[in-house]
């Protein structure tokens, strides 16, 4: 029993820390990806599904209003796992590879992502000789929709590094994988915006995951 | 969030060494230039970009609820825009109201050296004396009317924008509620 419990004759059924994370994942916990899916059509997709148990080793919130919650679990290797929630429901579960970053050299040079006529809003983009399709903005016709902006805090296990917050630049995009009918590759770019000093352009591969997908500790 | 800790790294060593070549206090003044068009056609005419007359229009009409005068009845809405330009609105704050239909929007530019760059866009609706009725500015989240206007300086802001490379308005930027159930398949 707890000294809290000896002192005032609780029980040891205290309850567990509340967590409000989808899915009982955790910040520090584990997480393996079935890839059979991938093994089964190698090459198909642009990307590899990361290898056994991935530590959760950071965890990125986004509060995008109206009861919706963006959930980012960083891993081992180079991926990440959104899931999307409104209220205690998942609307959406994605695994992500980062595909390829870019460090644009001036604070105008990554201002210009976010702008007209950036490829972040084009219409569609060749990524790796695969073209994706846009999936957010009103008008599937129009040449160019602002890319969406939304904030991000990152929090790391405690003793870990220190936490942090960004602010996003991001359109989805999407290709019917045709070896695949039905499935989907995603195409996930966003220009992350740090600080005034700090900045990237970051290209994730990503695909649809389910629950029964994920092997969670 | 980035790559890899130690893709951060890097970058940290790298950035310092731009910072003389674009930080400072040396940045010039910007100026803000505000213009109401009635469409985009009109406002493409004027010699704005398509993309920014776009832009504006599209920015102007998500806001075109929020920033509309509420009226509890169609009868006083019409009291002052007059027949026909009335309609059911609503918002996330105060539900369903009476407003004015967006009869045109605003287009702010800011003029920054030689050049110039979409700087943010409100809703117009005309009165029924055929005066335009603008939304007081800060009426609604991505104004750029009052506290943005002046300098281009990012530095010493106390807003959320100084701690940033983008300091354009949030407002100008795609709607987040895309990325609310807009995950695709």
């Amino acid at each position: 029993m707890s000294l809290f419990g000896k002192l005032f004759g609780g029980d040891d059924a205290a309850p567990a820390p509340v967590n409000d994370l989808p899915l009982k994942l955790r910040l520090g916990g584990a997480v393996a990806y079935d890839d059979t899916m991938f093994k089964a059509n190698a090459g198909v997709l642009g990307f590899d599904a990361p290898q056994g148990n991935q530590m959760i080793e950071a965890l990125g919130k986004v509060d995008l209003g109206a009861g919706s919650h963006l959930y980012r679990f960083y891993l081992t290797d180079d991926a990440w796992l959104q899931v999307n929630t409104t209220g205690a429901s998942i609307d959406d579960i994605k695994l992500f590879v980062y595909a390829e970053t870019k460090n644009p050299p001036t604070k105008a040079e990554f201002v210009r992502w976010t702008e007209p006529g950036s490829q972040i809003g084009s219409a569609q983009v060749i990524f790796e000789g695969k073209s994706y399709a846009r999936v957010w903005g009103d008008s599937p016709a129009a040449s160019w929709t602002p890319p969406v902006a939304y904030d991000e805090s990152v929090e790391h296990p405690v003793g870990g590094e220190a936490n942090f917050d960004l602010t996003h630049y991001s359109m989805l995009y999407q290709r019917e994988v045709p070896e695949l009918p039905g499935r989907f590759e995603y195409l996930f770019v966003t220009a992350e915006d740090y600080g005034p000093e700090e900045f990237c352009v970051v290209y994730s591969l990503g695909v649809d995951v389910t629950s029964a997908d994920l092997t969670i500790t | 969030m980035k790559r890899s800790s130690t893709a951060a790294l890097l970058l940290m060593g790298v950035t310092p060494l731009m910072l003389t070549a674009c930080g400072g206090d040396s940045h010039p003044a910007a100026a803000i230039k505000e213009q109401s068009y009635a469409n985009i056609a009109y406002c493409a005419a004027a010699g704005n970009p398509q993309a920014d007359c776009q832009r504006a229009f599209d920015q102007a009409q998500e806001n075109s609820n929020a920033a509309a005068p509420h009226y509890k009845t169609r009868e006083d809405c019409l009291k002052e825009f007059g027949p026909d330009m009335c309609q059911p609105r609503s918002d996330a704050h105060e539900g369903s109201f009476w407003g004015p239909v967006m009869t045109g929007f605003i287009l702010g530019r800011m003029f920054d050296g030689g050049s110039s760059r979409y700087y943010g866009a409100e809703p117009l609706y005309r009165q029924r004396d055929g005066q335009d009725y603008r939304p007081s500015p800060g009426s609604y989240g991505g104004s750029f009317g009052s506290s943005r206007s002046g300098t281009g300086s990012v530095g010493g802001s106390t807003d959320a924008a100084g701690s940033r490379a983008v300091t354009a308005s949030r407002g100008g930027f795609g709607s987040v509620s895309a990325a609310r159930g807009g995950w695709g398949g």
